[in-house]
């Protein structure tokens, strides 16, 4: 009935229950397939991941993004389970009109008519923990107001010590998630600071507005850690655009200003927008690239982020030992293929779907709309071998939550880039 | 608000103020502080007790007002009404956090008859949901004076979260606040007469606060 157990006991119900579930299925299953010979696992999965998630959502904000950012590492849960994992982000129950005037109130200390010239009391979008407004300035400019509901914060610790509980019982072979869960915490916990999400919009600002990309600005003066105030984004999303039937050159256009913003972010080695989710990018009627949402920017070590992009040249090369060395020391690999047959299985898969993904790079241009393309890589995520075990260096949550963000994205807008200075871009920052 | 109202609840927050600084201010410092005689505060107030908890009742006319100029407050569904009251009165407490932290129980809660808070606390509330269109009509039926005061204890015990509420802002309450409201809203709409609905409402109605309360 009542959508949101407030208390930590309740919390630890909804997670001990379904753990109790899974154990459940996993049981049911592992009789049924016994007794009949044939697996049909991802059925199971299917269903067992309904049944998380439906718990899931009754914890609202976090439970809702440590879901998403497991779903987007893929090879990390079963196919099925992250599935149904994304869904989440559009199922976020909204602030009322009476709550959000109480809290503009108290985060900003007035009501919000004495605010701003015009302020919009239906909000215009659900965002993960909270939801966004429009509004127009006083000085004219029409601002983006994303709202925090209130004591996320608070329950961020409580639900992941208990969603910690309810990986345990999925993940298997006594993998250590907790490095994964430290680093969800983190990103969580940053997520609702909005003062930083503030500071942030405006560093990327200064980086990349350009006659290309447009990015919101920050307006500190209406914005506290729970409110968020910033310019406002014209533009429709990626559903919408394809849905306006766009030429195949308009489609391009958008494809490579998105191909070379993450390049851009590349050469600069600085922070790296981490939310590649096509909620947050808006095609401009004027042609630009939107670029919103900075809740979750990423700045990798640079030990890891050169590991991470030699990947690229040692792929290109197919230089069987270098890729094995790579890997182990992205700790993909526990050791070499010799040891045993499940460290060869993981090179195999490694050594295709890494040479897929540099396949972009292969010619001076690419047709991410190329159908077979789409077919393969989305074979490799639909047979990972790695199932239900966590492997690699953690910031690989990110850095494939990135790239295979930024390669759904172009596949979904069927873009033909040119990708001959991207290549070039990663050559020069492995060569300083 | 007409006029004396006005002057009579500004008035009560001087004195609130003063009171936190000391308990045994006199009529004189705080008309002094207000700029009027003493002579008026006195035609006002015939004690310094019958001030403070005029504090409370002003609290619920200064929230008739705020709704009447809510251009959208028509609108409202009954979660929104209900947590706008709600969060209105909590937004009041917190501005004088420690006036109110000290005299609740006094002037609001330990008192043998109801007190003009109380009187005025229910009539808002039944305000509110008999004003509502969209309550249905099974629902309707459990509206009466009792369920009124169910309410007023829940109220209390909002009360009490909050004062012991340590998130900044005190976010959680606003959220119990928000969660508590939706609840309701869930049960008195729902046309379906069917067990939950039914096991909600009477845990709505049969508040067991009202007996620790009253101890
Ligand atoms: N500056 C902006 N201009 C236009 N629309 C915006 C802006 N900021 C947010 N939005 C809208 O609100 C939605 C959610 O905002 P987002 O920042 O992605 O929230 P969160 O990351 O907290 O989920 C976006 O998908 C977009 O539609």
């Amino acid at each position: 009935m009542n959508d949101f157990p407030s208390t930590k006991y309740q919390r630890g119900k909804i997670f001990a229950k379904t753990g109790i579930e899974v154990g459940k299925k996993y049981a049911w299953h592992y009789l049924k397939s016994l007794a009949n010979g044939h697996n049909n696992r991802a059925d199971l999965h299917k269903k067992t991941a309904e049944e998380v998630f439906g718990q899931f959502t009754k914890l609202k904000g976090t439970a809702l993004k440590i879901a998403q950012s497991f779903s987007m590492d893929q090879g990390f849960l079963p196919d099925e389970f992250s599935e149904v994992m994304t869904q989440a982000q559009y199922r976020v129950p909204p602030i009322n009109r009476a709550l959000v005037r109480s809290i503009i109130k108290r985060e900003l200390g007035s009501q919000p008519e004495q605010l701003f010239q015009e302020f919009e009391t239906e909000a215009m979008a659900a965002a993960s923990i909270g939801q966004v407004h429009k509004a127009r300035l006083k000085d004219g400019r029409q601002a983006a107001v994303k709202i925090q509901y209130p004591g996320v914060r608070d329950t961020i610790s409580s639900d992941l010590a208990l969603a910690r509980i309810l990986m345990k019982r999925i993940v298997t072979g006594g993998s250590d998630i907790d490095p994964y869960l430290e680093e969800v915490k983190t990103t969580l916990l940053r997520e609702t600071d909005y003062i930083a999400e503030g500071e942030t919009i405006n560093r990327f600002h200064k980086r990349f507005s350009s006659d290309d990309l447009i990015t919101p600005e920050w307006i500190p003066e209406l914005s506290t850690n729970r409110v968020l105030s910033m310019t406002f984004i014209e533009g429709v999303h990626l559903d919408e655009f394809l849905a306006s039937q766009p030429s195949q050159q308009q489609i391009n256009h958008f494809g490579q200003l998105f191909w070379d913003f993450f390049h851009n972010q590349v050469r600069q080695k600085g922070e790296v927008h981490a939310d590649t989710h096509p909620g947050n990018f808006l095609f401009t009627p004027d042609g630009k690239l939107g670029v919103i949402d900075y809740g979750c920017v990423k700045t990798f070590p640079q030990e890891f982020f050169n590991d991470y992009l030699s990947l690229l040249p040692v792929h290109l090369e197919r230089d069987e030992q270098k890729i094995i060395n790579l890997y182990k020391r992205l700790d993909v690999l526990k050791a070499g293929p010799e040891s045993n047959k499940k460290e060869t299985t993981y090179l195999e898969f490694c050594k295709n779907y890494g040479y897929t993904f540099a396949m972009p790079y292969l010619e001076d241009r690419f047709d991410f709309g190329d159908k077979e393309y789409r077919e393969l890589i989305r074979g490799y995520t639909k047979n990972a071998p790695i199932t239900n075990e966590p492997r690699g260096n953690k910031h690989f949550i990110y850095t494939t939550r990135v790239h295979l963000g930024l390669y759904h994205f172009l596949m979904r807008l069927g873009a033909e880039i040119s990708t001959k200075k991207s290549k070039e871009i990663v050559f020069d920052v492995l060569n300083k | 608000m007409d006029k004396e109202k006005k002057i009579k609840a500004k008035i009560a927050e001087i004195a609130a103020q003063r009171y936190v600084r000391n308990e045994r201010f006199t009529y004189k410092s705080a008309a002094r502080q207000m700029g009027i005689e003493t002579s008026e505060v006195r035609k006002h107030f015939g004690t310094r007790a019958s001030m403070l908890s005029y504090f409370y009742d002003s609290r619920i006319y200064l929230y008739q007002e705020h709704a009447e100029q809510l251009d959208a407050y028509n609108d409202f569904t009954l979660s929104e009404k209900l947590s706008d009251f709600l969060l209105f009165l909590f937004d009041e407490f917190g501005q004088h956090q420690q006036f109110v932290l000290k005299t609740y129980k006094r002037f609001v809660i330990k008192n043998e008859k109801a007190t003009n808070f109380e009187v005025l606390f229910k009539d808002q509330v039944k305000k509110i949901f008999e004003s509502d269109g969209q309550i249905s009509a099974p629902s309707s039926l459990i509206l009466s004076t009792a369920f009124y005061s169910s309410v007023y204890y829940k109220f209390h015990a909002f009360y009490h979260f909050w004062s012991s509420d340590e998130s900044e802002h005190q976010q959680q309450t606003m959220a119990l606040i928000d969660k508590w409201s939706s609840f309701v809203e869930e049960i008195f709409y729902t046309k379906i007469v069917e067990k939950g609905a039914d096991l909600g409402k009477f845990l709505l109605y049969n508040s067991p606060l009202k007996k620790i309360l009253h101890k």
